[in-house]
């Protein structure tokens, strides 16, 4: 996906590089990478990225929070927001709908796999009229 | 090319340093550990030659803190005393290499050369920019033929640039990469003096231009002098090695390079758990601690999947839900249990960290793609390279064979060298072993002409000899040989050597391959 940029907000060095390299690597994206929601919420303010990978828990402020502060935003309220969390149960794929997020994909994930997900979850990988309605959640 | 010694003995730091100085390195002293560290934290070095019984803070330490803090300069060990032991603890420590002392300082400076060669792909003897070439053997700078005359400074602020050919340098960059730490720092004016007369001897032989400014930076090697010549060179290198080069490879061996990066960040998760576990042994419970614990193993249970640690995720995991749900309630109310919970906490944490301890498993299940294609590398345990050994003893090649094999190492053995080329340019090896004595020219013989091979200079070699005398060693080196191994041999710390060297080939093949092919991947 050729000029396609993502932030990615976790704390976590080692999950923010590898996610950056599965990104790059097997996406094609252009990655940006924040280390905590404060960080985050600038960058979504400043660079536009076309979707934003998110951690649940952020030193700062969690990623619900973080999720609220940029739908409340105009200018970054398009943006579509992917969790990325270690505690993923069937029954919180309601909720997650409810709050508005896109998908959730489960930590930890395989390298090759978050970029395939990520990517699904956008449409970015087919059709975009073919984009899920409800979020998708992913098992890893 | 700069060094730190750490030595406690001012006599070897003396003659150590007057013989680098004469060499054309950038030296760093410090005569303890704690000094060493300070100075190995401030400043980027290409090797750190440490001394194993230093003051305040001992050289395996040293060593040890260093990879776990992402340091990846080339360390040498200086260590008085001889056992195989002591060099096998300095190895695994993460040391490169190692020198006994007394030693002679011929075979040492000429070790030091052919570990930097082989810590870098940079470093090879001979640097070229176009038709530039830099000598390192020689300290000769020319360009199309045409010498340039410079000062020892210039001669090493060209190398550096020639080292590192995209890059911008500012004026303090250079200082600090050029100034030895105790020596009056120049000011800018002094470097922009030095730039000044390069420039000079440059245009004289025809190459105006080469050093351009970058305004408000600094200064690189303007992009028209960079041939693509140098690119395509390493390229064919990475095709050489026999692997296809695809994207979920690079990605396996980016994240397996990230795992080394960050290891020491799911090191510290781990200790915090083994705190907690220690302070409840004793029977304290420090709120905290507890949730600090909780945190960090969360964090783990999320992390090392990711890096093929399926059992460590696992493991991090239950010790989570363990201390969540019932560490509290067992600790304040029933102290039979809390015996029970200790137990049970204690062998959770006992198998992570050996879970940890297992280097190489880092390789393990890196990339699993939702599509289901196997895995890149299947066993945990095998490091995947080929060798090729030539020795005229049937019972010495067997012997290696089977114990590099059981390593998961390919081997390809020759017992003369008749059909050698033959068999290099089919069985294309990553490592090559070479017995000292092999009949009609000797070993030593057959390793100069690899070195002066350009389709094969790179390939590190590893001699096998029977005598350990000085002369042999000296010729090992002279002749481009990395290393060399005395018979009879020693299982463990031929093993021990071997593996070292091929995962920093891996190593340095990784940060070629990302470099030279991340770009086409990425558009």
């Amino acid at each position: 996906m050729k000029g396609k940029r993502i932030l990615v907000i976790d704390d976590d060095e080692d999950i923010r590089e590898v996610a950056k390299l599965s990104l790059e690597i097997i996406a094609g994206l252009d990655v940006i990478l924040a280390r905590s929601s404060y960080e985050g919420l600038q960058k979504a303010l400043s660079e536009q990225p076309d979707a934003i990978l998110l951690d649940v828990m952020l030193p700062d402020m969690d990623g619900v929070k973080t999720f609220q502060e940029l739908q409340a935003n105009p200018v970054t309220k398009h943006i579509p927001v992917i969790l990325l969390t270690a505690k993923v149960k069937a029954s919180d794929q309601d909720h997650f709908a409810s709050l508005g997020f896109l998908a959730l994909i489960s930590k930890p994930f395989k390298p090759a796999q978050l970029a395939q997900q990520l990517l699904a979850s956008l449409g970015w990988n087919e059709c975009p009229a073919n984009l899920p309605k409800s979020p998708q959640i992913f098992y890893n | 090319m700069r060094i730190l010694i750490v030595d406690d003995d001012k006599n070897i730091v003396e003659v150590l340093t007057k013989l680098l100085l004469q060499q054309n390195y950038v030296v760093d002293t410090a005569e303890d550990g704690e000094i060493g560290w300070e100075l190995a934290e401030g400043w980027q070095y290409d090797l750190i030659l440490l001394d194993v019984m230093l003051p305040k803070l001992d050289g395996i330490s040293f060593c040890r803190r260093l990879r776990e803090r992402k340091n990846k300069a080339l360390v040498m060990l200086l260590t008085a005393r001889d056992s195989t032991t002591d060099k096998l603890i300095g190895l695994d420590s993460g040391a490169d290499d190692y020198v006994v002392k007394p030693f002679n300082i011929l075979e040492f400076s000429a070790r030091i050369r052919a570990l930097i060669r082989r810590g870098s792909t940079s470093a090879l003897p001979v640097v070229t920019c176009g038709d530039l070439h830099l000598d390192t053997n020689m300290h000769e700078v020319a360009y199309q033929g045409k010498p340039l005359k410079c000062s020892r400074k210039e001669y090493l602020l060209l190398e550096l640039f020639l080292r590192n050919q995209k890059r911008v340098y500012s004026c303090q960059e250079i200082i600090a990469h050029l100034w030895e730490f105790d020596a009056e720092p120049p000011n800018d004016s002094t470097v922009r003096s030095h730039i000044k007369n390069i420039r000079r001897e440059l245009k004289t032989v025809g190459a105006d231009g080469f050093l351009e400014t970058v305004y408000g930076q600094g200064y690189r090697i303007n992009p028209l002098f960079i041939s693509a010549t140098n690119n395509q060179i390493v390229v064919q290198k990475v095709q050489s090695s026999g692997k296809q080069v695809g994207k979920q490879e690079i990605l396996d061996l980016s994240v397996r390079e990230i795992w080394q990066q960050t290891k020491g960040l799911s090191l510290e998760r781990l200790s915090v758990m083994e705190q907690f576990l220690e302070t409840i042994k004793l029977g304290i419970f420090d709120e905290n601690l507890y949730q600090q614990a909780i945190h960090n193993a969360h964090k783990l249970a999320g992390s090392l999947g990711m890096f093929g640690f399926d059992s460590g995720s696992t493991l991090a995991r239950r010790i989570e839900i363990l201390l969540q749900v019932e560490s509290q309630f067992l600790l304040k109310s029933q102290p039979a249990d809390s015996r029970k919970f200790v137990k049970q906490l204690g062998l959770l944490v006992l198998k992570l960290s050996q879970v940890l301890a297992e280097p190489i498993q880092v390789s393990n299940n890196v990339l699993v793609p939702a599509t289901d294609t196997p895995p890149l590398v299947s066993d945990p345990n095998v490091i995947s390279a080929k060798i090729l050994l030539v020795d005229q003893d049937l019972e010495v090649q067997t012997t290696i064979k089977t114990l590099l094999e059981t390593l998961g190492l390919q081997m390809v053995c020759l017992q003369e060298q008749e059909h050698f080329w033959g068999m290099l340019r089919s069985s294309n090896p990553d490592f090559l072993i070479i017995d000292i004595s092999i009949p009609i020219n000797n070993g030593l013989a057959l390793c100069r002409s690899v070195r002066q091979n350009p389709d094969w200079n790179w390939l590190p070699v590893l001699f096998l000899t029977a005598n350990d005398d000085f002369s042999t060693r000296q010729q090992v080196f002279s002749m481009g040989g990395d290393d060399y191994v005395t018979k009879p041999i020693v299982v463990e710390e031929i093993s021990t050597r071997i593996l070292n060297r091929i995962k920093r080939i891996e190593s340095i093949r990784t940060k070629i391959e990302i470099s030279y092919t991340k770009d086409e991947f990425i558009s």
